[in-house]
């Protein structure tokens, strides 16, 4: 049945015309006649609906862990969010700790202070102009105590009171360490600390940042937090302690 | 979901699986891609079907495949495998007519999407120019205009050769 408009040679099985459009969907009907669903199609949907479900409630379980803590190291990168005075700063650091330059000018980001130039979501200061202040050095034995202080008491090893005995008032976290200990007990072992910048701001008072770093022992040393905050150490009857403050905050708000 | 609405959902699988299954079959060209195209949309008709009642279920996958179908032939994601025989029903001569499929479904996959879509539609389909048109976001003449065109180049496609053939041999 040759089309009127159909150039010669060429097929003509359809056209404009309703027996044309007949033919093909005849053509469509016959083509596909054979053609069946999958078997055990709605189970397989089921299935599939059932493993993305659990798949998104893991990684909701996941989410919320890592938005629990101030940063989350994945991969090779950490992105780190400081509560310093400033607070709201963001920065990205190497997952060993280490430092990244800053994109403008290639010096290294301190940790512990917004870069300048940085927006942070302080409230605006008042325009009076101070002159800088340099924060006094420690002697290197005074730096060895406060290192020791905050090694003892974060090293998580069983015995609390050990640790506890270089915290201010430590005897008062008794029962609040052991809380901490049964709710992460993969901290236990895994949990380095190091402390960065410290600097006096009184014969007694001392500040620094700490890096407190854990992996987590199921997923492996590529998973795990870093967590770099503004500590104090005290000096309490010449002995270097964690500062109450200090300590509340980081074990009381875990 | 509960297990009576899981009934009710399968239900409507094995009474419209194949029908559905022929239509993706048009619109992807290739068994696996429609297989895959088809759980596609029956997952995504899942999840809707307790929440929301679908009151028909089958126009609902259907226009979930058409847009689907868009989107991965945007992005080349489709499978192109090779025709197989695999999972056939055996025809009314004892085998599937897999010659004949392979031509009709060259000759589509020479369409546009949009033309291809239509002509799934409209012509395996059985719908109305205006059901066709809302399905795909249009105007009625707009699926007039891609029907017309996609018949034309029907028409003149090399794969349907044989078909004229055999059609002139028939009569």
């Amino acid at each position: 049945m040759p089309a009127d408009d159909a150039p010669p040679g060429t097929g003509d099985a359809f056209a404009s015309d309703p027996l044309r459009e007949q033919k093909l969907r005849e053509l469509l009907d016959q083509a596909t006649r054979s053609v069946t669903a999958p078997a055990g199609l709605a189970a397989r949907v089921r299935a599939r609906e059932v493993s993305r479900h659990q798949t998104r409630r893991r990684a909701l379980v996941i989410g919320a862990a890592a938005l629990a803590t101030s940063s989350v190291i994945v991969g090779g990168m950490a992105v780190e969010h400081h509560f310093t005075s400033g607070g709201g700063l963001s920065v990205i650091t190497a997952a060993d700790g280490s430092v990244l330059p800053t994109p403008a000018t290639g010096t290294p980001a301190n940790p512990g202070v917004p870069p300048a130039g940085v927006a942070t979501s302080s409230p605006a200061a008042p325009a009076i102009s101070l002159p800088p202040v340099t924060p006094a050095r420690p002697d290197q034995a005074t730096v060895d105590q406060i290192a020791l202080a905050f090694n003892e008491a974060f090293d998580a090893d069983d015995n609390v009171d050990d640790g506890l005995a270089y915290v201010q008032n430590g005897s008062e976290y008794h029962d609040l360490t052991v809380r901490f200990g049964q709710q992460y007990p993969g901290l236990v072992g895994n949990l380095r600390v190091r402390l960065e910048d410290i600097t006096m701001n009184t014969s007694d008072r001392a500040r620094a940042t700490v890096v407190l770093t854990h992996s987590d022992p199921v997923l492996g040393a590529r998973w795990g937090y870093e967590i770099r905050r503004g500590v104090e150490a005290v000096r309490v009857n010449g002995r270097w302690l964690v500062s109450a403050s200090t300590y509340m905050f980081l074990v009381g708000t875990a | 979901m509960d297990e009576a609405s899981y009934q009710s959902f399968e239900g409507f699988v094995v009474s419209s699986g194949d029908r559905l299954m022929r239509t993706a079959v048009l619109l992807t060209g290739n068994r696996h891609a429609a297989e895959d195209l088809l759980q596609g949309a029956l997952e995504r008709t899942y999840r809707r079907w307790e929440a929301e009642r679908i009151i028909v279920p089958e126009a609902y996958v259907r226009r979930v495949m058409v847009n689907a179908a868009s989107r991965w032939r945007r992005t080349r994601q489709i499978r192109e495998e090779p025709l197989d025989a695999a999972v056939e029903r055996v025809g009314v001569e004892g085998v599937p007519d897999l010659a004949l499929r392979d031509q009709v479904l060259s000759a589509l996959q020479e369409l546009p999407r949009r033309q291809r879509a239509v002509v799934v539609l409209r012509y395996f389909d059985d719908l109305s120019e205006a059901a066709v048109a809302e399905i795909l976001g249009c105007s009625v003449g707009s699926v007039k205009s891609h029907a017309s065109r996609a018949l034309a180049r029907l028409r003149l496609s090399q794969h349907l050769g044989d078909v004229r053939i055999q059609s002139e041999r028939r009569r």
